[in-house]
């Protein structure tokens, strides 16, 4: 079972004050009804107005659970679909923040990113191509575009300075990633070069809402576990405020997260390769095995079904109220 | 926007009758009956309150939350279509002149540069499915814009393409070579470059017959246009000099000083090199003497590189059921808090 706003969820809790609000207003509604109706009859109706009350909450509490299930975008299951879509467009999303200068990947992780992306590119024929780099912002370097010698030339000269705003934002790199698809009816996929390491922004949501958008990101793990300095080009070391070095390391936990979000897979930076292998399965998501080419996978959606539901006990919560017994006059 | 399943409109068909049961029925529940027959008076008729416009506007929302959520299981969806191009167009490389020599005021409204920019402009908003680029030259030349279908880019790029940003020259051999450089792996149907020019080739290490040979090697056409009229060259007095010039009026701000400069452009374009260009590649070339003409040249490229489109309508859904069903649950919570809260109702 998948769930595609699990947040939605939270709003189950309205069930708790909708349920206490009709409990502590009870003795006092039916202290109400003794007056109105007098106590020389209260008994017999005494009796109607729990069973009516009890049922009225059952139903107001089932009518609110359904919806809010019907508006979570529960999936149970899956189902194959045709899949009409030709061709590719990929963008790489390349982090150029310092900590890329790090030398726990031989001999930059920058360096090795750069270098990972035009060989990639070049076992990819017919396949739109394009260039976004970030650090505190995004710039689109290069549009999609067949023409990998424009890319190769900016990777060949990609400097972590080429963005003056400092910081680590995955977030606005994979919004200007987004922004740079445009044709209708082709696989589109963004590659993300990264250590994970996030100063800024809401990368998860961002990645959970290009997995709506069917574009799956595959993030490139740059980086080890173990905690390295980051040597500038000059030889300095980068230090925090109080001058001691920074010391940076791959965060997979994220990179991971974000993979599942969105629908892709996470690859460490030595096996890059292995993504044009899976490409077919991720777009389709498909898990590896013999799939007819013009198929994708989805997930049921139920939602109709809750929704029904909570219709059908909102037209019981009318007949509770509206339904006269035949034992009070 | 559309509906999915048409079907869930029928449950509307039990509204009515479930409004009369609610509310008008006559031994409906909810209701608690008086005798009045001891005082033979009249019954109690409430008049009009303000308790009674509540009353009515809490069932009146509480209906309206039924019929949202009703409309949400029809599955409403919001419709896009969108064409997709089932056979790839052509690549065209865009090669203009950007050195000094194109301020010349000779083109209306203002000079060669900004209404080549603007037939341009127009030109690649009239094309569908072609990947453009756009190489800009003077005494060097440079890739502005690789081959793409992105083209409000492009066009933002062109827009901003400005004559002071080289040095002065005009080295068209180089042009036409990146330009061939970014189409070489192209694996479109067609290749061609169109090339704009005011100038003699007088910079750059390639010489443009060399360039157009590799073009024609590489099945790339080259279009070339040469800007400019000998014909409406105007004569001057030089105030430094006191000579007469005969050329074209110019005018260049120097973007760092701000300065104006002022001055006279006497120079031509090559047209035998032009034409030669253009032969090799198996193109042709055009000469274009004012803003009118230019026009027409590029709507003659238009045309003689019109290619067949086949193309599909994608229909994409987006579906609307989530605001349906929130919208209803809001007037829900409205109602209740109106009728448990305000009118304080007993169930």
């Amino acid at each position: 079972m998948e769930i595609e706003y699990p947040y939605v969820l939270w709003l189950l809790i309205l069930t708790v004050p909708f349920t206490i609000f009709f409990f502590f207003r009870y003795e006092r509604n039916k202290d109400l009804l003794k007056e109105l109706i007098g106590s020389w009859r209260f008994d017999t109706f005494s009796n109607v107005f729990m069973v009516k009350v009890f049922f009225y909450i059952l139903s107001g509490n089932l009518f609110l659970i359904f919806l809010i299930l019907s508006m979570a975008g529960i999936k149970f299951g899956t189902k194959l679909e045709e899949e009409d879509r030709t061709g590719y467009e990929i963008v790489f999303a390349l982090d150029i923040s310092k900590s890329m200068m790090a030398r726990d990947v031989y001999p930059t992780r920058l360096y090795r990113a750069a270098e990972e992306i035009k060989l990639f590119m070049n076992n990819m024929p017919d396949t739109s191509f394009g260039l976004v780099l970030f650090k505190g912002e995004a710039l689109r370097i290069i549009p999609l575009t067949e023409d990998i010698h424009s890319i190769t030339m900016v990777l060949d000269n990609v400097k972590t300075d080429l963005i003056s705003a400092p910081g680590s934002n995955i977030e606005k790199g994979i919004n200007a990633a987004l922004e740079t698809f445009q044709e209708a009816g082709r696989f589109k996929l963004i590659i993300l070069f990264t250590d994970g390491e996030v100063l800024d922004g809401n990368a998860l949501d961002k990645a959970h809402f290009a997995g709506t958008q069917n574009i799956p990101i595959i993030p490139v793990g740059m980086g080890t576990n173990r905690g390295v300095r980051i040597y500038l080009d000059n030889g300095d070391i980068v230090r925090d405020k109080n001058g001691e070095p920074v010391e940076t390391k791959i965060n997979m936990e994220l990179l991971e997260e974000i993979a599942k979000l969105s629908n892709g897979k996470m690859y460490l930076y030595n096996k890059v390769q292995e993504i044009e292998k899976d490409l077919f399965y991720i777009l389709r998501n498909l898990e590896p095995g013999e799939w007819d080419k013009n198929l994708k996978l989805t997930g049921n959606d139920i939602h109709d079904a809750f929704l029904l539901l909570s219709i059908i006990f909102l037209f019981f919560s009318f007949l509770i109220r509206g339904w006269r017994w035949k034992n009070v006059i | 926007m559309g509906f999915e399943f048409h079907a869930a409109f029928l449950i509307f068909i039990i509204i009515p009758p479930l409004i009369y049961f609610v509310h008008f029925r006559k031994n409906r529940g909810g209701k608690i009956i008086f005798s009045f027959e001891i005082w033979k008076g009249k019954g109690f008729y409430p008049r009009f309150s303000i308790r009674k416009f509540l009353y009515f506007i809490s069932y009146g929302l509480l209906w309206i939350c039924f019929c949202c959520l009703i409309f949400a299981l029809a599955g409403p969806v919001k419709i896009e279509r969108h064409k997709v191009y089932l056979q790839k167009g052509i690549d065209i490389m865009i090669v203009l002149d950007e050195s000094l020599s194109m301020l010349a005021q000779d083109f209306t409204p203002k000079n060669r540069f900004t209404t080549a920019k603007r037939v341009i402009n127009d030109f690649i908003k009239g094309r569908e499915n072609d990947q453009i680029g756009l190489v800009s030259f003077s005494e060097e030349a440079v890739l502005r814009v690789p081959a793409t279908i992105d083209y409000p880019l492009l066009l933002d790029t062109l827009d901003k393409l400005d004559v002071s940003a080289l040095k002065d020259g005009t080295a068209i051999g180089m042009g036409i070579s990146l330009a061939c450089l970014h189409l070489q792996y192209s694996t479109a149907q067609d290749k061609v470059i169109i090339l704009l020019t005011d100038g003699e080739n007088n910079a750059g290490d390639i010489e443009p017959e060399k360039a157009a040979l590799v073009a024609d090697e590489l099945g790339i056409r080259i279009y070339t246009i040469g800007m400019g009229q000998e014909e409406a060259y105007m004569e001057y007095i030089d105030p430094d000099t006191g000579k007469t010039v005969t050329g074209v009026y110019m005018e260049y701000k120097d973007p760092n000083s701000g300065e104006l400069i002022r001055g006279v452009y006497s120079g031509k374009f090559d047209e035998k090199l032009l034409r030669t260009i253009a032969e090799i590649s198996g193109a042709k070339y055009f000469h274009a003497s004012n803003t009118g003409t230019l026009n027409q040249i590029f709507e003659q490229i238009d045309l003689l590189e019109e290619t067949e489109k086949r193309i599909k309508i994608n229909v994409d859904k987006a579906e609307l059921y989530r605001e349906f069903i929130l919208t209803g649950l809001i007037f829900f919570f409205i109602s209740f808090f109106i009728r448990k809260i305000i009118l304080k109702e007993l169930l």
